[in-house]
């Protein structure tokens, strides 16, 4: 893990300086070719500050995708979940809860729904509890933005800033193993199962499949940036932007008293004692929305902040350094975000949906959800028919993957 | 572009933005997931 974050940090470096140069050129450009004008600053200050805030992020995202698939490939992943078996005993679950988790670092969402391959329903309930508490890959932009903020620039080691991030991330992993035993030994009590388990043979790792697996997830946050992110910043801007303030006003003037500092001002006395400012207020109510929004609404605010320094556009990057400053707000937004409050709101949404619908989308669920077909494993060990123990669907193309890769 | 034509174009396209996040939540409301980014399949994929 060490190794992988430290080259999240140093193998990214220079893509994303790259994305971070040409986003400002291209906001330059707008700039220069454009009068004057609300559709200039929505376009500079709303569009481009939000999206490219969060899209100088991709490098990190596709190498932490690339070897996450390495790992899936060689066959790690299953051994991990079998070694994983003793020290989720201690919290009360067993191995079978691993692989929920473990794709819950991908994303809570099929985390949740490969809860369904776990027979008793407490360790189940308690897996489904526990699995947005995870840091799922969406947290990642924020995790870098907030190391970028308690730790700026050249003055702390690369080591530390890796340091940060897993501590980050252990935070949210013990985390959820406290809670874990704190459900197992109080309303979910109840033994721990026995685990069996197929260890498929460690193989040299598909270069395609792992390619394949992080373009998929590199399109799908682009799509989002280009699609969900560039909608709220849109919005976000008008919000920031308007009621217009008399001529002559900062544009920190300006932020205070449009409809976004107004709300982040009638939110203030409550996230005071955590350390935010109205500022950071703007920032958690837009993130409900979307994790990732938070990065482009500090892109939004932070953007109308520099233009009181420098009348030019600060370039989209600039969220990343100038929140730095804050890092008593940021801590306590870390552990806003490594928390995943944010995803109750998934774990419900899975479960207000209808059966057939989640059975649907089971079925044919994408390569990157790996659910393990453990019942297919009990009814050849137990001689016990298959159809006569709870129903459990396999994703159609994993099944042929499967067979082909061995 | 005028500054007035300029204020009338960003707010036309701040309307469209906003109408399309309500329709899109709307949306998600009825046929409730995770609004993609999780690895979930799309709709052509359902198909």
């Amino acid at each position: 893990m060490t190794l992988l974050f430290l080259s999240i940090f140093t193998l990214a470096e220079y893509p994303m300086n790259v994305i971070d140069g040409a986003v400002a050129s291209l906001a330059d450009a707008v700039k220069a070719n454009m009068a004057e004008g609300d559709l200039r600053d929505l376009i500079t200050d709303g569009a481009i500050a939000g999206v490219g805030g969060v899209i100088i992020f991709l490098p990190q995202i596709l190498i932490l995708f690339f070897f996450i698939g390495l790992l899936e490939s060689t066959g790690y992943m299953a051994r991990a979940a079998f070694i994983m078996d003793r020290l989720m005993s201690r919290v009360g679950l067993n191995g079978k809860s691993f692989i929920p988790l473990l794709s819950s670092y991908a994303c809570a969402i099929p985390g949740i729904m490969a809860t369904r391959t776990i027979e008793d329903p407490k360790d189940r309930l308690v897996t489904i509890l526990i699995a947005p508490l995870m840091s799922c890959s969406a947290r990642l932009p924020v995790y870098l933005l907030m190391i970028a903020a308690l730790v700026p620039g050249e003055q702390v080691p690369l080591l530390t800033k890796v340091g940060i991030m897993l501590l980050m991330y252990a935070l949210g992993t013990f985390g959820a193993f406290g809670f874990a035993w704190l459900f197992k030994r109080t309303l979910l009590k109840g033994e721990p199962p026995l685990m069996i388990m197929e260890l498929p043979p460690y193989r040299l790792p598909g270069l395609k499949d792992v390619a394949l697996q992080m373009l998929e997830r590199g399109w799908l946050f682009l799509r989002r940036a280009g699609t969900v992110i560039l909608g709220i910043s849109i919005v976000l801007w008008f919000l920031a932007a308007y009621p217009k303030a008399p001529d002559g006003a900062t544009a920190q003037q300006q932020l205070a008293q449009s409809f976004a500092g107004r709300a982040g001002h009638l939110l203030e006395p409550a996230i005071k004692p955590l350390g935010f400012d109205w500022q950071i207020g703007i920032g958690l109510i837009s993130s409900f929305a979307a994790r990732e929004v938070f990065v482009s609404t500090m892109g939004v605010v932070f953007n109308a902040e520099a233009e009181d320094d420098d009348t030019d556009a600060a370039p989209p990057g600039a969220a990343r350094r100038q929140v730095a400053g804050r890092p008593r707000a940021f801590h306590a937004a870390r552990l806003f975000h490594a928390h995943g409050l944010l995803r109750v709101r998934d774990a419900v949404r899975e479960h207000r949906r209808d059966r057939p619908a989640r059975d649907q989308q089971l079925e044919v669920a994408p390569l990157s959800n790996r659910v393990p077909d453990w019942h297919r494993v009990d009814s050849q060990l137990t001689g016990v028919p298959r159809r006569s123990r709870p129903r459990v669907l396999i994703p159609r193309f994993r099944e042929s993957q499967r067979f082909s890769s061995s | 572009m005028t500054t007035e034509l300029q204020t009338i174009a960003a707010l036309v396209v701040v309307a469209l933005a906003a109408t399309w996040l309500v329709v899109r939540a709307v949306r998600q409301r009825r046929q409730p997931g995770c609004g993609g980014g999780c690895g979930c399949p799309t709709r052509e994929l359902k198909r």
